[in-house]
């Protein structure tokens, strides 16, 4: 445990530097760097609603931080969350109309295993590819996303339109959307606008990686044969499986992200339904050093950023560019230092040299 | 682009062979140096003349790697001084002692695999023309290089393809085609078969009686005392003896360099009653594949209380032999039994549960994970069945415990949460063999179990293989050191191009039929070789 948190403490220093970098880049485009960072804050703590909306952006970061790092950690570079995480946001929205007269109890979580089967789909195919055709995953999931990007959006503006101009698909029936935990107007409680019950499903997620990662042999399969294929095999350890599954559970957290955003947010998919939920992922699962307990802290950071610049462009006429920017910056300078890179790069160089000796027989 | 002629240079060298201490090349001064709170080297001194076979002796972690690296620049002394030709010098980095005549030749070699024989010889300092590599050169001047190691050795050829010892040529001539008057060899016959390991200690003569230091650091005692003029070994990071090789014998070595009396004996007692067979082959045959010949209808009986030796020279298919009975590789033909039962279509994983134990050959890629620390090391085999996991859950308790009695009964210095990367080379063999050999295995496979070790932890690694015969068990050890099988050994079959040639019990050990059998000789003679 003491590891796992000291693993953490060099990403979070990239974060004060990425803050200086981008106060002096403030100050020399005429702004007052204080006063933006005050905004920033103020956007996204300034109110109750305004910490509900950061909590909200928090639900799909975190799920899809939590899917790469799931890969990553296998040493399979799943960079393609943003396809699974449209593959299960589109069984959702798919499958919703069907289900108006079902129970909430029942079709609410038939919905997220939906979504999170579709996504898994989306991540097991790239894994099979993998495991056995020894194709290269940072292609292939890549190659899936433009497939389920363009899939989405010929569904959204032809056969599953809705009625109307938007590109887009039907709402949700009311019985399916995920309660809100507070409603405007009730006296007495502070009104967290939109935040939806579906960040414990995001938190449950987290503690169930966690306990994967840690007290389960298939957690420990999966983090060893991301370690050394070589030694993985010698060890007995069925290298081609847990390819697939860490693959397919990857991918299927993505698509659990992409349901749990058309349940409790958008109730409809459209094409422009995802900022890029699943390349954020990357960013943050790198910056939270592969852990659940680091994802959290890193999806609660861009949150934060997001939403408080989104308030600070409104505000203060500060471009919420100058947000994407941090992000930039901190990964620039998590790249530089610290081990969740460290731990990638040297994956890659391995998996060079393990070319190469293929190469050799 | 001076083309370098390796003949001339070598007679252009005014000193006189046999070289004189008066004047040595390059000379350390009570050098030190510690990491942390390790000392590696205290006060150290060590005069390296040319013309002389120079060898450096010492257990792991006496200091001859730290001391090498000093030498060559790798690594910098705390304190003391280099002397190069008599004036002190400051070494930066490699590239400094590289300038100042001295190459290292490193255990691993530095080659790249994927690239050719003239581009390995040549990489950084290729001929060229109008801007593009003249290869026309580029291959005279590698066949250059390589002539006076003899051999013939293709230019043209891509290093993958090469066998151990034509690799390290390969790297010797890399070395010796700058201006190098002082040759680092680290343990150049580790990796050799005794034949060629004769060769290139015939050849590390040549290079010395033509004026080259050449200082050797090795484990295989009557190897050094054949070859070496002079002698220095360490203890400790201390020097213990620095003398003249003539008139010391292989015991009062190794007395030095471990400081108490050694055993040197091992396996004189008559074996246990030897029993049935744990596992059999019977006309087993591969396909030809990964890095070594096919196995051809290959007979095999591993007998409990019986340690069967298999020697040859490397790439005989021994690593076929071995993937076949621990099942990463499944024959094309033929059958393998345990205890009477096929188990051919068993994964590695259902082997280990059988109770087949598996020592490799490469610590560092495959028998661990250096990433991980020394507990998940000790249970990567095994996590995946009770007691250390049920129902897809590791019982970390458990895991915890039997890695700390572990860590304790072998010895290993380290903590349990230690990165097995951290540890020193003895200790990471020690991780393997305590993982290996403290289950309920009915079999134990060991491949050149003590290639690298010195001679304390070999000692060790006997000991524990000898064990394991007298608990009833069957061992089978690969090894390309005859003598290493000579004093282990009950059985020894000697394997060639894929196939069992022959096979000795202890009590009619051939050495010369065993010698002529590993180079193939005498296989038409062999009435039990197929035709």
């Amino acid at each position: 445990m003491t590891s796992r948190l000291t693993g953490l403490i060099r990403p979070l220093t990239a974060i004060p530097a990425a803050l200086v970098s981008v106060g002096i880049l403030l100050a020399l485009t005429g702004d007052d760097p204080f006063s933006a960072m005050a905004t920033l804050a103020d956007g996204a703590f300034g109110s109750s609603q305004r910490t509900g909306e950061t909590l909200t952006s928090f639900v799909p970061l975190a799920l899809t931080g939590l899917a790469v790092a799931i890969g990553f950690r296998a040493g399979l570079f799943n960079i393609g969350a943003e396809g699974q995480l449209l593959m299960g946001a589109l069984s959702a929205a798919a499958a919703g109309p069907f289900l108006a007269d079902v129970p909430p109890v029942l079709s609410v979580p038939f919905v997220m295993v939906l979504g999170m089967l579709s996504g898994a789909l989306w991540g097991f195919i790239p894994g099979y590819l993998k495991a056995v055709r020894d194709a290269n995953e940072v292609i292939t999931t890549l190659m899936l996303s433009y497939v389920a990007f363009f899939v989405t959006e010929y569904l959204v503006t032809g056969p599953l339109k809705t009625d109307g101009v938007l590109p887009a698909t039907d709402l949700l029936p009311e019985m399916l959307r995920l309660p809100r935990l507070t409603e405007p107007g009730q006296v007495g409680i502070p009104d967290l606008g939109r935040l939806h019950a579906g960040v414990f499903v995001a938190l449950a997620a987290l503690a169930v990686a966690a306990f994967i990662a840690h007290r389960t042999t298939f957690g420990l399969r999966s983090r060893l044969v991301g370690r050394s294929v070589t030694a993985s095999e010698y060890a007995g350890l069925d290298v081609r499986r847990t390819i697939i599954q860490t693959m397919a559970l990857s991918g299927s957290i993505a698509g659990l992200a992409g349901a749990v955003q058309v349940l409790g947010v958008s109730y409809r998919l459209s094409s422009s339904f995802s900022p890029g939920f699943g390349f954020t992922g990357i960013a943050i699962a790198l910056l939270g050093n592969l852990t659940a307990i680091g994802v959290l802290l890193a999806a609660l950071l861009f949150a934060v950023l997001q939403t408080g610049g989104q308030v600070m462009q409104r505000l203060s006429g500060t471009p919420s560019s100058i947000v994407t920017i941090i992000q930039g910056l901190i990964i620039l300078f998590v790249a530089t230092r610290i081990s969740g890179i460290k731990q990638v790069s040297t994956m890659l160089v391995r998996r060079k040299a393990r070319g190469r000796r293929r190469g050799e027989e | 682009m001076p083309k370098t002629d390796r003949g001339s240079t070598f007679f252009d060298n005014t000193v006189v062979p046999g070289g004189s201490n008066e004047h040595p090349i390059v000379e350390l001064r009570k050098v030190s140096r510690s990491f942390g709170e390790v000392i590696a080297n205290e006060s150290v001194d060590l005069k390296v003349a040319s013309g002389r076979v120079h060898a450096v002796l010492g257990q792991n972690g006496a200091g001859k790697s730290t001391l090498m690296n000093i030498l060559a620049g790798v690594i910098q002394p705390d304190s003391g001084k280099i002397l190069v030709d008599g004036v002190p010098v400051t070494f930066r980095g490699a590239g400094d002692a590289f300038e100042a005549g001295i190459g290292m030749v490193h255990q691993h070699f530095q080659l790249v695999p994927s690239m050719t024989v003239a581009e390995n010889v040549l990489l950084n300092d290729e001929p060229r023309r109008r801007g593009l590599i003249d290869r026309r050169q580029a291959h005279e001047m590698t066949v250059a290089a390589l002539a006076p190691l003899g051999g013939e050795i293709d230019p043209g050829t891509q290093v993958s393809a090469l066998s151990v010892a034509a690799r390290q040529r390969v790297e010797i001539a890399r070395v010796l085609r700058r201006d190098v008057r002082v040759l680092v060899l680290d343990e150049p016959t580790a990796v050799l078969a005794p034949n060629e390991a004769v060769d290139l200690m015939g050849l590390v003569r040549q290079m010395a009686d033509r004026g080259t230091a050449v200082v050797l650091i090795s484990h295989k005692l009557d190897e050094v005392l054949q070859v070496a003029d002079h002698l220095t070994v360490l203890r400790t990071g201390h020097v213990v003896a620095d003398q003249a090789a003539v008139g010391l014998d292989a015991r009062s070595l190794a007395n030095l360099m471990v400081g108490r009396e050694v055993d040197m004996t091992h396996n004189e007692e008559a074996p246990q009653v030897v029993g049935d067979p744990v596992m059999s082959l019977r006309s087993v045959s591969t396909s030809p594949g990964a890095g070594g010949p096919a196995l051809h209808d290959l007979d095999l009986d591993l007998l409990t209380g019986e340690v069967h030796g298999i020697a040859g020279v490397d790439g005989n298919g021994q690593r076929e032999l071995v993937s076949v009975i621990t099942g990463s590789v499944a024959p094309v033909q033929g059958a393998v039994l345990w205890g009477g039962e096929e188990v051919r279509s068993h994964s590695v994983r259902q082997r280990i549960d059988l109770g087949i134990a598996h020592i490799p050959e490469d610590r560092h890629d495959q028998g661990l994970f250096l990433e991980e620390d020394i507990t998940t090391n000790l249970v990567m085999r095994r996590f995946q069945s009770p007691p250390a996991s049920s129902a897809g859950i590791l019982h970390r308790r458990t895991i915890a415990d039997r890695a700390r009695s572990r860590i304790e009964e072998f010895e290993i210095r380290g903590s349990a949460e230690q990165r097995s990367r951290e540890l020193s080379g003895g200790n990471q063999q020690k991780v393997v063999l305590a993982r290996e050999l403290s289950g309920d295995a009915r079999l134990v496979v060991a491949e050149q179990p003590t290639r690298g070790v010195d001679v304390a932890s070999a000692q060790f690694i006997y000991r524990q293989l000898l064990r394991q015969r007298d608990e009833g068990n069957a061992v089978m050890v690969v090894s390309v050191d005859l003598d290493e099988l000579l004093t282990l050994a009950d059985r020894i079959s000697v394997i060639y191009g894929g196939r069992l040639i022959s096979t000795w019990r202890r009590d009619d050990f051939d050495v010369p039929a065993m010698a002529e059998a590993m180079t193939g000789a005498s296989e038409a003679t062999d009435p039990g070789s197929p035709s």
